[in-house]
């Protein structure tokens, strides 16, 4: 496979481009590239998830997830969509919810991308939260806590014994690790969640990620800096002799 | 309460009106101060006895081939590196959009080592199609002055020094036409250049750094052709010439959008600045030698603008009449000298009774003879230009913040005639951002959003529409429902919280001077002799007056304020206190 090596400002001016012409003026694409450009920064492959929903989801510019409960807890359905596109209309509703002490547990069924909402969360920090959510896919369990000072610790445990399927395609989030324990999950999940790690990714390994890709630049395979650029290219406008005056010819 | 905060409250309470400053007509009138970024970048090379020399000299009689320059700073290495070519004349142009020029270069850390230079040459002359190691920070290229590069090399073949009044007419031999940093083409990103490479920490050292040594080269390839011409004849261009001569530049459009997708650092600019003048009017009292030394730099002023020669009717008018209204307002501090008891005395009876650019030029006067109080500051706070929702925040505090820090933008009527005439586009020649006529010019479909005023009157219209029955409090309800706002909203909290804020113009306005923008970053880099060329581009010099490489490890004067022609070998300038 050949890449491109690219800076991070590089990758973010074609990102930023690529999510307007995508998500149109209408939506808050710059929201979206930051996160593309994150996942991407911390190798949960940004660049990739995001041409995947390119090339396999019809353009649609509505969102929105749907808002289904926010009575004991804030439910919402992102219609099988990725949180790439969504995750900060949660958040938002998240933070508004908690700083005006409701610390209601919020609950995404139907989500792609549950990574997406790490970038969100980062800011949470800043309100003294220390936000923590979980999700179940293909029989493990993952969990991601960003503590104080934007510290992240992401792990991934085997769930062998874990019978109950209805765990399975949602995702909780919660506003630190009390309201966590205090979640009346499947008796069998209290019992594996903070054992069987599979793997784990400490705060200072985000760090040299992010520094590594500071100093050295990202490598992005060439077809899909192809398929962004022909996507960014997209908000440009064809030259002529009169669209030249308009710079001052 | 901290010391920090008390301080900026007692600051913010002394500044201008952020409604006066931040005008668009106002921020078109600026002039480079002591704290511009060319201004910083000479005293650092200076007072750190930079060591720049030749590496590698390889250019053939007629100039062409490549120059490599060495840069040791007290903290890192450098390089720099010239590739001159061939140009045929016809096909040189200042656009953005050009695809060849006479020099191409780049400014990269680390030793020179020979083994990049192919690799290098064959990248660097490419300029936007070429691809760069993560070691370099600028690239860039210029022109020739067709004006003036033959004529210099003509006089100094023949043994004789270019005359005083055609440098005045064109002061520099290379024009640079774009000069790019912060991560293009696979550079360093600015952040690791601001972590990394300390002598360029702050925004645009870099990229003044390298068209300072931009005049170096055009010195150096000069006297080298000369030589070869006329080894015995010839004579070297003077260091009291090379002084007096700059690096042109053109600056266009692309200036523009970047001031309203950076308003945090352009706060952070102009707060600088006005916090420096505030200091001055409110702490300090004029006395004989100030005064003098208002006097001597306002007289400085006048012959500096006498001396530009530009071909723009409107930029000869206004150098015109400011030329006039300081010689009146000399005449006014000869006879009041004795009354002019603080600063504000001054400061008023010129915002009373002449214009802008006046006002503006006795301002960047008052901070020059007050090097204290403005070195004070020089340092800049770094600013990341990052814009988060406030979701918490209710809608009821929403709605006053834009009231009242966005007045002047529910001020427009947005459907009335002109108000939404125009709109700013990326062409797809090189990304070069255009102006475009609504109705007129295709692809305002593709429109890059700079219409802050039309987005922040649309918002507020919004938030004043909601339905009371969809008992939206906050904003994370709002913008739930109305996801279109986020973004603006997003900036609309951020900027509530600086004291300038936004740059109080309707970009979308038939009659929008764009040119008003480019000059107010263009003062912040410090450039001077401003020569538009139409309201979408300008020519400007950079450095003229500013001390040469020759200079470094010499008791160091910065008085290259308001430059004028100075051909002289010993220098009587003297920093003025």
């Amino acid at each position: 496979m050949k890449f491109n090596r690219t800076s991070i400002n590089e990758l973010n001016a074609l990102v930023n481009r690529a999510c307007e012409v995508y998500l149109g003026i209408e939506n808050d694409f710059e929201e979206v590239a930051s996160k593309i450009i994150w996942l991407e920064v911390n190798d949960f492959g940004g660049i990739h998830r995001f041409i995947g929903l390119i090339s396999n989801e019809m353009r649609n510019l509505n969102n929105r997830p749907e808002l289904l409960d926010n009575k004991k807890e804030v439910i919402f359905n992102n219609n099988n969509k990725s949180l790439i596109l969504s995750s900060h209309f949660i958040t938002d509703i998240a933070l508004s919810n908690w700083y005006d002490d409701k610390r209601k547990n919020i609950k995404i069924i139907n989500a792609r991308d549950p990574e997406a909402l790490i970038p969100d969360l980062l800011k949470f920090t800043k309100y003294q939260f220390e936000p923590i959510f979980i999700w179940f896919s293909e029989k493990k369990l993952y969990k991601v806590h960003i503590r104080k000072n934007e510290d992240i610790l992401y792990s991934e445990h085997k769930i062998p014994s874990l019978s109950k399927n209805d765990l399975e395609n949602y995702i909780m989030l919660f506003s630190n690790q009390e309201d966590l324990e205090k979640y009346q999950f499947n008796p069998d999940f209290l019992e594996i969640k903070d054992k069987n790690i599979i793997q784990e990714i400490h705060p200072k390994n985000f760090l040299s990620k992010e520094n590594d890709k500071l100093m050295n630049g990202l490598y992005i395979d060439k077809e899909a800096f192809k398929t962004m650029s022909k996507l960014a290219d997209q908000v440009l406008v064809a030259s002529n002799e009169q669209s030249r005056q308009g710079a001052g010819e | 309460m901290t010391e920090n905060t008390k301080d900026q409250i007692a600051a913010h309470a002394i500044m201008r009106d952020p409604a006066t400053v931040m005008d668009l007509n106002r921020l078109g009138s600026l002039y480079p101060y002591k704290l511009s970024f060319m201004r910083k970048l000479a005293r650092r090379v200076m007072h750190e006895n930079w060591d720049i020399s030749t590496a590698l000299f390889n250019l053939d009689k007629e100039g062409y081939g490549e120059v490599v320059y060495e840069i040791q700073t007290p903290k890192n290495t450098y390089h720099f590196v010239v590739f001159a070519n061939y140009l045929d004349p016809e096909t040189r142009t200042d656009r953005v959009i050009a695809d060849k020029w006479d020099i191409t270069l780049t400014l990269r850390h680390g030793k020179f080592n020979k083994n990049e230079l192919s690799m290098l040459k064959r990248n660097v002359p490419l300029q936007e199609n070429g691809r760069m190691s993560s070691n370099s920070i600028v690239l860039s290229r210029a022109n020739k002055s067709s004006r003036n590069f033959q004529y210099i090399l003509d006089k100094l073949t023949s043994g004789q020094q270019p005359s005083k009044d055609k440098i005045s007419e064109v002061g520099y031999i290379y024009r640079t036409t774009a000069v790019y940093g912060s991560g293009k083409f696979g550079m360093a990103d600015w952040e690791k250049v601001r972590t990394l490479y300390e002598d360029f920490n702050e925004p645009f050292l870099a990229e003044m750094f390298s068209c300072f040594m931009i005049r170096q080269f055009s010195f150096d390839q000069i006297d080298h052709i000369a030589s070869l011409r006329a080894p015995k004849k010839s004579v070297k261009l003077k260091n009291s010439i090379k002084r007096n001569l700059g690096i042109g530049n053109a600056t266009g459009l692309g200036m523009a959008p970047f001031l309203i997708k950076h308003p945090l650092l352009i706060n952070n600019w102009i707060e600088k600045r006005e916090r420096v003048l505030a200091n001055i009017i409110y702490s300090t009292e004029p006395n004989n030698q100030k005064i003098k030394s208002v006097l001597s730099l306002t007289k400085r002023a006048i012959n500096h603008l006498q001396e530009i020669v530009t071909g723009n009717h409107q930029q000869n008018q206004i150098n015109e009449d400011a030329c006039k209204q300081l010689i009146l307002l000399m005449d006014w501090i000869s006879e009041n000298k004795k009354n002019i008891k603080d600063w504000e005395t001054l400061t008023n009876h010129i915002s009373k009774e002449y214009n802008i650019e006046s006002q503006e030029i006795l301002n960047t006067i008052l901070i020059e003879i007050h090097p204290n109080e403005a070195l004070a500051l020089e340092t800049s706070e770094y600013v990341e230009e990052k814009y988060e929702l406030r979701p918490e925040m209710t809608i009821d505090k929403l709605k006053k913040i834009i009231q009242e820090k966005y007045k002047w933008a529910l001020d427009y009527n947005f459907a009335a005639k002109d108000t939404d005439s125009v709109f700013w586009y990326r062409s797809e020649e090189k990304m070069e951002p255009r102006l475009g006529i609504r109705g007129i010019d295709d692809g305002d479909e593709k429109e890059m959003i700079l219409g802050i005023a039309k987005n922040v009157s649309q918002c507020y219209k919004a938030i004043r529409s909601i339905p009371s029955n969809l008992n939206i409090r906050t904003v994370a309800e709002f913008v739930f429902h109305e996801p279109k706002f986020r973004k603006i909203i997003r900036r609309i909290q951020t900027m509530s919280e600086t004291f300038y804020g936004e740059i109080q113009a309707n970009l979308l306005h038939k009659d929008v001077l764009p040119i008003h923008l480019l000059r107010c970053k263009l003062s912040f880099f410090g450039v001077g002799k401003f020569d538009p060329k139409s309201k979408l581009w300008v020519r400007n010099t950079m450095f003229q007056g500013a001390p040469i490489i020759e200079d470094i490890q010499s008791n160091y004067q910065d008085d290259w304020f308001f430059p004028v022609i100075d051909i002289h070998d010993s220098s009587e300038n003297h920093e003025i206190q």
